[in-house]
């Protein structure tokens, strides 16, 4: 427990250093892959990418990612998350930035770590979600994501960010875990010593109110295009038509 | 014509003779092979016949047409009604192959149909199977290819080189016997949106500008004899129309956009075949550029589009599904209509890529399962499936391609789909070793995994200096994918040779030389497939898949799962089939290896029912070096072997495995994953033409052969060695 509060201690303090430094100077001190290339998203030609670094293992306390931000949102037309083998219904969860190490975020065939995220329910009890991504943030070092509420706070209240950890567990395909993938991962995540970041600034006072996937997704690529351009799809379409080739 | 009979027969003719004489008109081409009234056989039946039949006339002979014993006007009778017909050509008992590629071992001369346009065309004529004369002269023709059909109506030579090329036979055998054809590197591969032409080759032994009974043909059936091909690899003659985006309805949202290519001419063009493009994991589907304008030059209608690939292959093979729903049920309103009508929704290839790649396959799979039904199209529509470097994730249950068309392109110096032994997510060929259709694949040397797309992550590991880079792995697939949709969607059988010959022999251009390919071909069972052995069952080293006694001299001979067992490639006796990475535990794809370093040998008895080959073309067998081996190691090099068949009358004939061209390659100098140097185990198929074991005259007897031995070592090939093999069969063309 003491070594926890220290590691804690720990990361909060670098976090919070880290957040800071990224607020004033508007960089960042985590190294992440080379700057955006506008090319890729438009290719006339070949441009190959970074090296594809190796992966570290995880989970681990070395990979959490930082909280860039977080909103509340409500969907009022429910959606089947693929990121559960469930597929269950959600109406609700949180729209989120993160910033990671760019050995996690590198797009990969073979099995990526799973982002998740826990909390504490007001009655105590942990919650896990398997968390969302519309973008891999390899190159940007951000991510966008959406923590799902798959299940409602057992009090009927909304969940809070109290004890909210995200972190990244094991390889596999989202699609394949279910509750006991992911009551196994809690066991993993506290193995590796991942605990509760700094309390996170929720973004705005009353969630925002989306009418259904779509706009989940108009909303996740608008925060692309901020956060992340080189992954921005939706800006192709905008882009002059490619001329004939005779 | 009625005064000149009279007086030939002294006796009048019938009346009926003489208004059939006077009235017949030329009549359409005869029945093929059925020609009455061709006495001289000159394909025609004109007055020289009558002339032969009158002279004749109350005797007997050639004459006595309807064979009652005498000339008379009964038989007359039997030629005017033929008056003026234009035979068929007799359909030669054997196809002469004449096109060949030029060997400097026996057989000497490797008959094959394909050419590259500008390249140097050789033909070879084989005394011991002709009856040619040496020191005659005989024209030989290049003609514009017709059918049979077109054969029996027209058998005027007229060559497309302007002349026919005059040849004189040598004595001296094959080698002594092979020409080359004059002008053959300008010969056009133009076939408007065919990637070649074809033609027929003849050499006209009477020399008398029409094919006749004793000329050589190389083409009289439908196929053409030679066929000169344009670089697959070259842009295609269609201008391409690109809209960047466009967005499908029905689409998972956040995975709507796609990006569309297309003949700009289409509006005058019939329905073209569609193509859609899977991307993997992290790719984006504006990085496949190259690829869809390439096909759409060629004259498809081609789609790349966003692929929901992070939540795994269930997903993106919904994306891939829901992508080819959506097209074909937008045409009227995406590109502002261009498309309207053009889209032939019974001709479908699916190109995946990683995680699209198998997803492509598991979209297949469910079709075929009936657990998805697609609107605008049906599994027969799906012609082509083609995963570059796919994962398999979801195993033999999930990602299975059936009885599809299928193409696998993977690159050996995969950084991500590795081919690790540690990972069988990593083993692509898993794919291709479950799929029981047509089936053929491409190991390229030196290409890595985002090498198939523009922009993704640098994966390579490989040797240094043997990276081929984007531009190199686009070629390899802009060539092999077109020839795939080419020949299975289109019906170019000439595109076939691409799939199987060696590159030394067939070589897209904008494939350089030093780009190395190994390449399988697999075809479906069916009866123009003889099959040996194919170690699925008669699990016994001693008896064949097909029920023969099964011999051998060779070394440590294993029949096992293609699946190395240890997770490493660091050679171990305990794991004889170290390399193989084809078969997850649930898979049932079986193999043989075993080694030699002495003059070795594996036997197969064939049953009496399967012993007469005489209408199959090739022998073959898929074989590679077993990597890491001792034996491979000290090899250190391309492996060769021989085959022997040997018939009921015991008349043994050997080949080597050169005849091909190219020896079976040393895997891939690729290190890691246990001490060693070699990476994944290369299979190719060897094929060798069964005319080459009747070279020269050997009087082999085709019908009746009794056994087939694969040599190794001494005087049959390479030293010393080790080898995997699968697939020993008879197949025709």
């Amino acid at each position: 427990m003491k070594n926890a509060t220290m590691a804690s201690k720990k990361l909060n303090n670098f976090l919070t250093a880290n957040v800071i430094a990224c607020c004033i100077a508007g960089t960042s001190s985590i190294a992440f892959a080379q700057a955006a290339n506008p090319a890729q998203n438009n290719p006339a030609q070949n441009n190959p990418g970074p090296a594809l670094p190796a992966l570290p293992a995880t989970p681990s306390i070395d990979t959490v990612p930082m909280i860039v931000s977080l909103q509340p949102v409500t969907i009022k037309e429910s959606y089947e998350t693929d990121f559960r083998s469930e597929h269950q219904q959600v109406s609700s969860g949180w729209l989120m930035v993160i910033r990671g190490d760019s050995r996690i975020l590198a797009p990969r065939a073979l099995a990526e770590p799973l982002l998740l995220a826990s909390g504490t329910g007001a009655d105590g009890s942990v919650w896990i979600e398997s968390v969302e991504w519309f973008n891999h943030g390899f190159i940007s070092g951000y991510r966008v994501c959406f923590i799902p509420s798959t299940a409602q706070e057992k009090s009927g209240a909304d969940r809070t960010t109290q004890g909210l950890r995200v972190w990244f567990g094991s390889p596999k395909l989202p699609e394949s875990v279910d509750a006991k993938a992911l009551q196994s991962e809690l066991k993993e995540a506290d193995r590796a010593g991942i605990v509760a970041g700094i309390d996170v600034k929720v973004e705005g006072s009353a969630p925002k109110v989306l009418a259904n996937r779509e706009e989940l997704v108009t909303t996740a690529n608008a925060l692309i295009a901020r956060w992340a351009p080189d992954e921005s799809q939706d800006g192709a379409s905008t882009l002059p038509a490619v001329p004939a080739n005779k | 014509m009625w005064k000149y009979l009279s007086y030939m027969t002294c006796r009048p003719l019938p009346l009926q003779v003489f208004i059939a004489l006077a009235s017949t008109a030329m009549l359409s081409v005869a029945a093929q092979g059925a020609c009455p009234g061709d006495i001289n056989g000159d394909l025609r039946v004109d007055a020289a016949d009558l002339s032969t039949l009158l002279s004749n006339w109350g005797g007997s002979g050639t004459a006595d047409l309807n064979s009652d014993g005498y000339v008379d006007g009964a038989d007359l009778t039997v030629l005017v009604s033929f008056w003026g017909q234009i035979c068929s050509p007799p359909k030669p008992t054997t196809e002469n192959r004449l096109a060949c590629f030029p060997l400097t071992v026996a057989p000497y001369a490797s008959f094959v149909q394909t050419f590259i346009a500008g390249t140097t065309v050789t033909i070879a004529v084989d005394p011991g199977l002709t009856s040619i004369q040496v020191d005659t002269t005989a024209d030989f023709f290049v003609v514009a290819a017709r059918t049979t059909a077109q054969w029996g109506a027209n058998d005027l030579l007229t060559d497309v080189r302007g002349a026919a090329q005059p040849i004189t036979f040598a004595s001296g055998g094959i080698s002594a016997n092979r020409f080359t054809v004059t002008g053959g590197q300008t010969l056009s591969g133009d076939g408007g949106l065919s990637v070649g032409r074809g033609y027929d080759l003849v050499i006209d032994m009477d020399r008398n500008g029409r094919f006749s009974l004793g000329d050589l043909i190389d083409g009289g059936d439908d196929r053409a004899g030679l066929w000169i091909s344009r670089d697959p690899t070259a842009t295609g003659p269609l201008a391409v129309t690109t809209l960047n985006s466009y967005t499908a309805v029905g689409a998972t949202a956040g995975f709507t956009l796609a990006r569309l290519w297309y003949p700009t001419n289409i509006g005058s063009m019939a329905p073209c075949p569609l193509v859609v493009i899977s991307h993997g994991n992290g790719h984006l589907y504006t990085w496949y550029d190259y690829l869809g304008a390439h096909l759409a030059s060629w004259g498809y209608i081609v789609i790349s589009h966003q692929n929901n690939t992070v939540p795994g292959i269930e997903t993106s093979s919904t994306t891939t599904l829901q992508h080819t729903n959506a097209i074909i049920a937008q045409q009227a309103t995406v590109a502002s209509g261009a498309i309207n009508g053009k889209i032939d929704a019974s001709r479908i290839s699916w190109i995946g890529h990683s995680r699209g790649g198998e997803g492509i396959v598991r979209g297949y799979d469910r079709i075929f399962d009936g657990t998805y039904t697609p609107t605008g199209y049906g599994l027969s529509s799906i012609k082509f499936l083609c995963p570059i470097s796919p994962t398999d994730f979801l195993g033999v249950n999930s990602s299975n391609p059936h009885a599809a068309n299928f193409m696998l392109l993977w690159g050996a110096a995969d950084g991500d789909v590795s081919g690790t032994p540690t990972n069988s997510v990593t083993w692509s060929f898993d794919l291709a070793e479950r799929s029981v259709g047509f089936r053929n694949t491409v190991y390229v040397h030196g290409a890595d995994h985002n090498d198939f797309n523009c922009c993704g992550t640098n994966d390579f590991e490989g040797p240094t200096g043997t990276a081929i880079l984007n531009a190199g792995a686009q070629a390899v697939a802009k060539a092999f994918i077109l020839a795939g949709i080419k020949y299975h969607i289109e019906g170019e059988t000439a595109m076939k040779d691409f799939m199987w010959r060696p590159s030394s022999t067939l070589r897209p251009t904008g494939v350089v030389a030093t780009t190395t390919l190994v390449k399988e071909l697999v075809p479906p069972a069916s009866a123009n497939v003889k099959s040996i052995d194919t170690f699925q069952t008669q699990t016994s080293t001693t008896l064949s898949s097909c029920g023969g006694t099964v011999t051998s001299t060779v070394a440590n001979l294993s029949e096992a799962l293609s699946r190395d067992t240890d997770a490493t490639y660091t050679w171990s006796t305990t794991n004889p089939h170290n390399g193989s990475i084809r078969a997850t535990a649930s898979d049932t794809g079986r193999m043989i290896a075993w080694d030699w370093n002495s003059a070795q040998n594996m036997q197969w008895a064939v049953p009496v029912s399967l012993g007469d080959v005489s209408a199959m073309d090739f022998i073959e067998v898929r074989v590679g070096q077993g990597t890491r081996h001792p034996n491979t190691v000290t090899l250190n090099g391309g492996a060769t072997f021989s085959i022997v068949l040997r018939d009921a009358a015991g008349m043994e004939v050997r080949v080597s495995s050169s005849a091909q061209g190219e020896a079976v390659n040393r895997p891939y100098q690729r290190t890691g994953n246990g001490a060693g140097t070699g990476w994944q185990n290369e299979l190719r198929t060897i094929r060798l033409r069964l005319r080459d074991f009747q070279s020269g005259g050997t009087g082999i007897n085709l019908a009746q052969i009794v056994a087939v031995r694969i040599e190794v070592g001494g005087t049959a090939g390479s030293a010393i060695g080790r080898f995997i093999l699968d697939d020993l069969q008879f197949t025709k063309e």
